[in-house]
C-alpha cells in the first residue's frame, strides 16, 4: 500500500490539521508544526506538501478572500477528506505498534 | 509594516499561482505578530529567512510538479523522505554518463568547443574583475571614505597628475580650515622604477614612492611588520626604509619571517625592510603590479623623487589620495578644491593654467570611481568592447555548434524518445533526462574553461612590456570569476541543450516509429534552425578572418615601409643620472666619457647619446613649441613639435637621409650659435618653397617628461633637411621632427648606444654594453641595453597582440564552422540514403548523386560568406578608423579569408559526401 505511507512532514501537516479543526490554514498550521517540533518550518515548504496531499485526495480546501471593502486578509484553510483521515491513522497506527515498548534515551532537548 | 521587497518579490514569483495570495497573506500575519513581539529588524530578518528556505521546495514544486514526493528539505533535516526524486535524478546522471560515453567524438567536440568558448568570455571577465569590480585591498570602511584628487593637464583632461608643491598647497588648506575642512587627510605618491641588487642578481622594481601616512589613509594594515612611522618620514630627511609586496617577499626572499629589519640595496642605497604588504595590494593605477612602497622626501630623492622635483609646481608626477571628514561629501571636497585651485591660479598664474591659456581645475573621485577615471573609460571601454565582442562571437558560434551537434542527435534519437513516450514516459521527464546531458557536458566545459582563462590570465599578466619595463597587471581569478564562469555554464547548456531536447521529445509518434522500419522521413527545410546556426558560424568566422589578414596585412606593410632609420647592428639603452650627484656639465663629461670608453673598442664602430630614440615609444614625448616669423599660425593652435637631441655623428650612424645643408657637427657646442636640423616635414610646412636651409625659428615652450631646460629666447638656425620617416612612431611619417645638438640642450637623462662593426651583431652590442657601461651613483636604469630594433619594434606589439587575437578567433571559429558544415552534410546523407538508393537504381551515376549532398553544404558556407562579407565591411571602415594606416577592404585579406573559407567548406562537405559513393544501392534497399 504505497500510497499510504506519509512522509513525515506529510504527517505533521495532516496532524496539525486535525488539531487546529476549523482554524488550520497556512500561517497557523506553520506556527503549529514549528512550536511543536522546534523546527523551523518554511512557507514554501508547506504550501509545496498541502499541494501535494491535495493532490492524492487526502485534503480538501477553502478559499476565503476578504470582500471588497471588508478587513481581513484571504485564507486557504485545510480540512481532512475520508481518505486523508483513513491514511492518517494508518500512519499513526504503524507508528504506535513501530513504538511499542520503546522509550527515547536519548537526549530529549532537541524536541523540547 | 511592510515585507522587505526583494525576498518578498522573490516568493511571489516562486509561489504557484493559486497558492500566492494565500501564503502572501499568512507570512503578512505573522510578520505584523513578530514586528510587534521582536520588534521590526527581527521580523524583517525572519522574513528573509522565510522567503530564503521557501524558494526551493517551492521551484521543485514548479519544475517537478507534486508527484516529484515529498521534499527532502521540507521538515528541516527530514530522513524519512529521502524521496523518489533523488534516484530519478541519479539515474538520469547515470545514464547521461552512459549515453555520453558512447559518443566520445561529441564529447569531446562539446567540451573543447565550449571550453574555449567559455575561456574566453572568462577572461575578460577576469580583466573587467581587475579592474572594476575587485575591491581594492584595505579596509573597506576606510576606503568608503577615500577619494582621490587630480589636476586637469594639458589639453584640459581633467584626470592628470599633480605636483608635489600644489600637494603641499592642499594639505595647508586642510590644516587651516580645521574642522571645517571636508578633506581630514591627503597622501600622495609617484610611481618609480629602482634597481634591486641582491646576491649578484639585478631586479627592476615597480615602486611607489608615498608620504608616510599612505598606508593610514588607504585603510592598508601590513601583516607582517608595519607601515611607514611618522618620525621617519620627515620631509628632507626621511629614513631609507622600504615595505615590500607579498610576492616579492614569498618569490625572491622565500617568504623569510627575519626579512623584517634587513636591508635591501635599491638603486646603490641601503633600504632597511620595515614591512610586508597585504597580499594582493596592488598599485592605485589600473592594477599594477607593485613590488614596493619607498618614503617621499629621502635626502637626495628616490627615482625621480628629487629635491627638485619635489619644489617644482610645474612637474605634475603625483597621485593624492585623501580620507573624507565625518559627514562631508565629495561635492563640499570638490567646493573646497575649487577654492583652492582659484587661489593657486592667482598666486601662480602661467604654471596654473594648461596650454591652451585655460585655468586648470583641481577634480575629486571616490576611490571606486578612481579604479577607471572617466578620462581613461574611452579608451579602456573601447577595448574591452571589442574583446567582449570577440568572446562573445567565439561563444556564440560554440553554443551554435553544440546546439547543431544535438539537434542531429536528437533527430537519430527521435525513435528511443518516441518508443519511451509510447511506453508511458512524460514529456517532461524526457526534456529533464536530456538536459541533464547538457548540464552535465555544459558543467564540465566550464571546468575546462575556467582551467583555460586561468592559463590566459596568467599569460596575460606575465605580457612583456615593450622596452623592458615591469608592467605587469594583476588579473589571478577569485570567487567572482569562478561564480561568472558557472553562470555562464549553466546559461549555455540551456541555450545550447533546450531546442534540441524540446525537438527530440516532441516526435509524433506515428512519423518515428515509421522511420523505424527505415521509410524516409521528411527532408529537413532549408531554413532549419541548424542550417541557420551554421550560416551564422560560417559568417562570423568569415568576419574574423577577414579582421586578422586586415591587420597581419597592415603590419606587412607597415614594416615593410621605410622608417627612415637603419637599426642595424645598434644596440641601446637609457642611463638617467641623479641630477644632485650629476649637476650640470659634470652629467655632459660622463657621458663624453663612456662615448670615448666604447668608441675606443675595437668592436665598435661608432658610440653616441642622444635625448631620446626615433621609433621608439618615446619617441614623441619631447616637443618645442615652435614659432616662426611671418607664418600665421591657426587661432588657438599651438604646434608642439617631438624632437631630440644628439650627438654629432648620430643621425649617420642611423643612416637618416639628408637632403639639403649639413647634419649636427662638433662645432655646435654651448657658446656656439644654436643650430637645427629638421625633416622635410617640418621644413616644407614653414617654407613650401623649399628655403628651409638658412631660416631660424625660436623655442617658446617646450614639453617632455624629464625636460626641464630653461625655454631660449633667442633663435635657432636650420642647417640641414632631412627625408621624412616614422621618427616619431605612431604619429606617421608626416610628422614635424626636429633635432638639436645635446651640446647646446643639456641633459642628464640620455639614451646610449653602440653600432657594432660588420659581423657584430646587436646582441653583441648589448652585451658589451652591459659589460663596459659602468653605474653610476644613484642613476635610474628604465631601459637595459636592448637591440635599437626591439626599441623600434614596440609600435607593432598592440597589432601584433590584435591580429594574433583575431587570428585565434578566427581559426577556432573556422573549425566550428568545418564541424558544423561537415555535420549537417553528414546528417543529409544519412537521411537521405534511400533516396540516394533509388537514384542510383533508377539509373543516376553516383557522381551525381553526391553531388546533389555536396550542394547542400556549398549553399549554407556560400550563404554564411556573404552575410560574412556585408558584416565585415563596416567592421573593417570602422577598424581602419581607429587604426592609421589600416587599409580597409584589403583584397589580400578579404581574398584571401574567402579562398581559405570556401575550400575548407568544400572539404567538410566532401568527406561526408563520399560516404555515398559506398552505398550498395541494393543493400540500402533491402534492409526495408
Amino acid at each position: 500500500m504505497p500510497g499510504k505511507f506519509l512522509a513525515e512532514f506529510e504527517l505533521y501537516v495532516m496532524m496539525a490539521i486535525a488539531r487546529l479543526g476549523d482554524d488550520s490554514y497556512g500561517a497557523t498550521v506553520r506556527r503549529e508544526i514549528e512550536e511543536r517540533t522546534g523546527r523551523p518550518v518554511s512557507i514554501g515548504a508547506l504550501y509545496a506538501t498541502l499541494a501535494r496531499l491535495g493532490d492524492k485526495g487526502y485534503l480538501e480546501f477553502d478559499e476565503v478572500d476578504p470582500k471588497p471593502g471588508e478587513r481581513g486578509r484571504s485564507r486557504k484553510y485545510s480540512r481532512l477528506t475520508p481518505e486523508g483521515q483513513e491514511a492518517m491513522d494508518h500512519s499513526m497506527i504503524m507508528l504506535r505498534r513501530m513504538m511499542e515498548g520503546l522509550e527515547p534515551l536519548g537526549s530529549t532537548e532537541r524536541v523540547r | 509594516m511592510k515585507p522587505p521587497l526583494l525576498p518578498r518579490l522573490a516568493l511571489a514569483l516562486a509561489l504557484p499561482r493559486r497558492d500566492r495570495r494565500f501564503a502572501l497573506a499568512d507570512l503578512q500575519d505573522e510578520l505584523e505578530g513578530r514586528s510587534e513581539r521582536d520588534g521590526e529588524a527581527l521580523a524583517r530578518r525572519w522574513y528573509r529567512q522565510q522567503a530564503a528556505q521557501s524558494l526551493l521546495p517551492l521551484l521543485r514544486l514548479k519544475l517537478l510538479g507534486t508527484r516529484a514526493g515529498p521534499d527532502p528539505s521540507a521538515s528541516g533535516g527530514g530522513r524519512f523522505d529521502v524521496g523518489e526524486k533523488m534516484p530519478d535524478f541519479l539515474s538520469d546522471v547515470r545514464y547521461a554518463f552512459r549515453t555520453l560515453a558512447q559518443q566520445p567524438l561529441v564529447v569531446v567536440t562539446t567540451l573543447l568547443s565550449l571550453g574555449i568558448g567559455i575561456a574566453a568570455v572568462t577572461s575578460i571577465f577576469t580583466i573587467a574583475n581587475a579592474f572594476l569590480l575587485r575591491p581594492t585591498t584595505g579596509d573597506p570602511e576606510v576606503l568608503e571614505r577615500v577619494v582621490a584628487v587630480y589636476t586637469s593637464q594639458e589639453g584640459g583632461a581633467a584626470n592628470g597628475a599633480n605636483s608635489f608643491p600644489d600637494f603641499q598647497s592642499m594639505r595647508d588648506q586642510v590644516a587651516s580650515l580645521g574642522d571645517d575642512s571636508a578633506l581630514t587627510d591627503l597622501t600622495t605618491f609617484r610611481m618609480g622604477v629602482v634597481r634591486l641588487e641582491e646576491d649578484e642578481q639585478i631586479d627592476t622594481l615597480m615602486v611607489e614612492i608615498t608620504t608616510g601616512n599612505y598606508f593610514e589613509v588607504l585603510g592598508i594594515r601590513p601583516p607582517l611588520g608595519r607601515g611607514f612611522l611618522p618620525e621617519e618620514t620627515q620631509m628632507g630627511s626621511a629614513e631609507p626604509v622600504a615595505v615590500i609586496a607579498y610576492h616579492l617577499w614569498r618569490d625572491r626572499f622565500g617568504a623569510d619571517p627575519t626579512m623584517l629589519g634587513e636591508t635591501i640595496q635599491l638603486d646603490g642605497v641601503d633600504f632597511t625592510v620595515v614591512g610586508v604588504a597585504p597580499e594582493g595590494l596592488t598599485g592605485r593605477l589600473l592594477s599594477l603590479k607593485i613590488d614596493a612602497w619607498l618614503p617621499l622626501g629621502i635626502p637626495g630623492g628616490t627615482y625621480h623623487a628629487t629635491p627638485t622635483e619635489l619644489a617644482d609646481r610645474d612637474d605634475r608626477e603625483y597621485s593624492i589620495f585623501g580620507a573624507l571628514a565625518d559627514g562631508a561629501t565629495i561635492e563640499q571636497a570638490s567646493a573646497q578644491m575649487d577654492a583652492l585651485a582659484e587661489s593657486l591660479h592667482a598666486e601662480y598664474n602661467d604654471i596654473w593654467e594648461d596650454d591652451l591659456g585655460r585655468q586648470r581645475r583641481i577634480t575629486v573621485l571616490s576611490e571606486r570611481d578612481s579604479r577607471v577615471p572617466p578620462d581613461a573609460r574611452p579608451g579602456l571601454y573601447g577595448a574591452a568592447g571589442l574583446m567582449l565582442i570577440i568572446a562573445g562571437s567565439i561563444l556564440f558560434i560554440a553554443c551554435a555548434n553544440v546546439a547543431g551537434m544535438f539537434l542531429a542527435r536528437a533527430s537519430r534519437r527521435g525513435r528511443e524518445m518516441a518508443v519511451r513516450l509510447s511506453l508511458g514516459a512524460s514529456r517532461r521527464r524526457l526534456v529533464r533526462m536530456l538536459l541533464t546531458e547538457s548540464l552535465m557536458l555544459g558543467l564540465a566545459s566550464g571546468a575546462l574553461g575556467v582551467a583555460l582563462a586561468h592559463q590566459a590570465a596568467k599569460w596575460m599578466g606575465s605580457i612583456p612590456f615593450p622596452l623592458g619595463i615591469a608592467l605587469s597587471f594583476d588579473f589571478s581569478l577569485d570567487y567572482r570569476v569562478m561564480l561568472f564562469a558557472l553562470f555562464i555554464s549553466v546559461a549555455t547548456s540551456v541555450i545550447f541543450g533546450l531546442a534540441p531536447a524540446l525537438q527530440a521529445s516532441k516526435p509524433s509518434l506515428v512519423n518515428a516509429l515509421k522511420t523505424l522500419t527505415g521509410a524516409t522521413g521528411r527532408r529537413p527545410g532549408r531554413f532549419s534552425l541548424r542550417n541557420l546556426l551554421v550560416v551564422g558560424q560560417v559568417a562570423v568566422s568569415m568576419v574574423f578572418l577577414v579582421s586578422a589578414g586586415l591587420v597581419l596585412r597592415t603590419i606587412q606593410i607597415e614594416s615593410a615601409a621605410d622608417t627612415g632609420i637603419n637599426p642595424e647592428r645598434i644596440a641601446s639603452m637609457t642611463k638617467w643620472l641623479d641630477e644632485e650627484e650629476y649637476p650640470g656639465p659634470a652629467a655632459a663629461d660622463y657621458f663624453d666619457q663612456i662615448q670615448a670608453r666604447l668608441t675606443a673598442l675595437p668592436e665598435v664602430e661608432a658610440a653616441h647619446s642622444s635625448l631620446t630614440a626615433e621609433l621608439s615609444l618615446l619617441s614623441s614625448v619631447f616637443r618645442l613649441q615652435v614659432e616662426v616669423d611671418g607664418f600665421a599660425q591657426p587661432d588657438g593652435e599651438r604646434t608642439m613639435v617631438p624632437h631630440n637631441a644628439v650627438t654629432p655623428g648620430y643621425m649617420e650612424m642611423l643612416e637618416i637621409e639628408l637632403l639639403r645643408g649639413r647634419t649636427i657637427r662638433q662645432t655646435d657646442t654651448e657658446g656656439a650659435r644654436r643650430v637645427a636640423v629638421v625633416n622635410e616635414a617640418f621644413a616644407e610646412r614653414y617654407w613650401p618653397d623649399g628655403t628651409a636651409v638658412g631660416q631660424e625659428f625660436r623655442v617658446v615652450a617646450r614639453r617632455g617628461a624629464r625636460n626641464r631646460m630653461d625655454v631660449q629666447p633667442e633663435s635657432i638656425e636650420i642647417v640641414g633637411v632631412v627625408a621624412n620617416g616614422q621618427y616619431a612612431g605612431f604619429e606617421g611619417e608626416l610628422t614635424p621632427f626636429v633635432w638639436l645638438p645635446i651640446a647646446q640642450d643639456y641633459t642628464p637623462y640620455r639614451f646610449l648606444h653602440v653600432k657594432g662593426r660588420d659581423g657584430y651583431g646587436a646582441e653583441v652590442m648589448a652585451s658589451l654594453m652591459r659589460r663596459e657601461v659602468p653605474v653610476a651613483r644613484r642613476e635610474v636604469s628604465l631601459i637595459q641595453p636592448t637591440s635599437y630594433q626591439e626599441l623600434a619594434g614596440f609600435q607593432f606589439v598592440i597589432f601584433g597582440a590584435m591580429s594574433k587575437a583575431f587570428g585565434y578567433a578566427g581559426v577556432f571559429a573556422l573549425l566550428l564552422a568545418a564541424i558544423g558544415i561537415y555535420g549537417i552534410v553528414s546528417f543529409s546523407v544519412s537521411q537521405r540514403r534511400h533516396e540516394m538508393a533509388v537514384r542510383q537504381a533508377v539509373g543516376a551515376n553516383p557522381d551525381q548523386v553526391r553531388n546533389l549532398v555536396l550542394r547542400d553544404g556549398m549553399i549554407l558556407a556560400i550563404s554564411g560568406l556573404v552575410i560574412g562579407l556585408v558584416l565585415t565591411v563596416p567592421l573593417s571602415i570602422l577598424l581602419a578608423s581607429e587604426i592609421p594606416d589600416l587599409h580597409a577592404l584589403d583584397p589580400f585579406a578579404l581574398g584571401g579569408s574567402l579562398a581559405v573559407l570556401i575550400t575548407t567548406a568544400l572539404i567538410a562537405s566532401l568527406i561526408p559526401s563520399r560516404r555515398l559513393l559506398r552505398i550498395d544501392p541494393m543493400d540500402t534497399l533491402r534492409q526495408e
